[in-house]
């Protein structure tokens, strides 16, 4: 009888086992852009695509890869030594980022508002001049080409695959307050400055909590 | 040996050297008081620059004080064209006029401009080309008309812009609470209650 209740105590735990390694094998991970997903991963110029946000046409700025790259980037805009650092603190909106202790920008940011930006550590895995994002449904709905200057992280549970990012932003104007599906939305002009500073070796701290 | 008076001395020079500095501090002419003159200031003086979300815009509000009356005006510059004078109101002394950070329209066609009083805030919403927003109006104080449509509510922070021509506030209620936020539709005129509060 003891054999018996042993294997099948046995058989359970294998069965759930099984059940918990074949979950999270099919679990696809949350995507920041639920349309979009892997597609944003690229580097995708559309300058004759007209967006959708808030179920209104909005216009994407038009993008010249070919364009001269802005003289700060050219002739190195800081003597600022140390390791480089971003923070982005969700209770009050804002990011700042360090070399050493040398602060390089800080400004209010949208977060996440239908998603939440996830918090930890992280570093920017790769970049993109601009790509397209898109997700929601209904009056969520939205289809954004050219988001520019685009910096995906990964990190603290966010896998690459979900698509979070720090990038410019061209259909609202409500920064210091959440907005965004996951993603770090950052004035135009932030993101520029941030997309020709950064090298690949700095860190990402996400932390707190967003209002609402 | 004679005995040298010193001490006895010693008095009268010290005040013979009172005497003399003081009749020299009175000789010297003495520094006229700074009078601080309130007459109003002739040259407007800047207040405040700022810029659209995409760097495309260049805003500065100047302020110009007179004897009943602070005049306020706000210049425009776009990429290649000179700045253009787009606004200009004359304030009591005691309202301020500032450019929020989120002023600009995410298409860069209109802004909005805070004006502080000492009872409540003015919003005001106008173009940054300088043209009228429409032909009765070349302005529109989207503040007053929230009021008079929703008298239960109270606006107590525009934060900037959740879209094309859509104008994001919160409220309060009158009576005590928080109120729901609201857009202020600039195309159409019209105020759209939300679900969600954008804090």
């Amino acid at each position: 009888m003891p054999a018996k209740r042993t294997g099948l105590t046995l058989l359970l735990l294998a069965l759930a086992l099984g059940g918990i390694i074949t979950f999270r094998l099919t679990k696809k991970p949350v995507c920041a852009n639920s349309l979009s997903c892997e597609e944003s991963l690229t580097l995708r110029i559309e300058n004759d695509q007209v967006g959708i946000f808030n179920g209104r046409e909005v216009i994407p700025p038009k993008i010249d890869l070919a364009a001269a790259e802005p003289a700060y980037k050219i002739l190195g805009e800081s003597d600022a030594t140390g390791e480089k650092h971003i923070f982005v603190d969700l209770s009050t909106q804002t990011l700042t980022a360090y070399q050493g202790d040398t602060l390089f920008l800080k400004t209010l940011v949208s977060t996440g508002k239908w998603n939440k930006t996830p918090t930890g550590e992280f570093t920017i895995w790769t970049k993109f001049r601009a790509t397209k994002m898109s997700g929601g449904s209904g009056n969520d709905y939205y289809y954004l080409p050219n988001v520019p200057y685009t910096m995906f992280f990964s990190g603290s549970g966010a896998p690459a695959a979900s698509g979070f990012a720090l990038h410019g932003t061209y259909w609202h104007n409500n920064f210091g307050h959440p907005m965004s599906h996951g993603c770090v939305n950052l004035r135009t002009v932030d993101a520029e400055k941030l997309f020709y500073w950064i090298d690949g070796t700095e860190k990402i701290t996400i932390h707190g909590q967003a209002p609402g | 040996m004679v005995k040298r008076p010193a001490k006895s001395i010693l008095p009268l020079i010290l005040a013979a050297a009172v005497i003399g500095a003081l009749l020299l501090w009175l000789k010297v002419p003495q520094t006229a008081p700074i009078q601080v003159v309130t007459e109003p200031s002739p040259v407007p003086s800047l207040v405040q620059t700022a810029q659209a979300a995409d760097g495309k815009i260049s805003l500065e509000l100047n302020q110009k004080q007179g004897a009943e009356t602070t005049t306020w005006s706000l210049t425009a510059a776009q990429p290649g064209a000179a700045a253009k004078r787009i606004w200009s109101e004359a304030l009591p002394h005691d309202t301020t006029v500032s450019i929020p950070f989120n002023a600009v329209s995410p298409d860069n066609k209109f802004l909005f401009l805070k004006q502080a009083g000492p009872d409540k805030n003015r919003y005001l919403a106008l173009t940054t080309s300088g043209e009228p927003l429409s032909q009765d109006s070349p302005t529109i104080e989207f503040s007053g008309l929230f009021e008079s449509k929703f008298p239960d509510y109270k606006i107590t922070a525009v934060t900037g812009w959740g879209g094309i021509n859509l104008i994001v506030f919160n409220t309060d209620k009158i009576d005590g609470g928080t109120g729901p936020s609201f857009w202020f539709d600039l195309s159409g005129r019209s105020f759209i209650r939300l679900s969600n509060r954008f804090d």
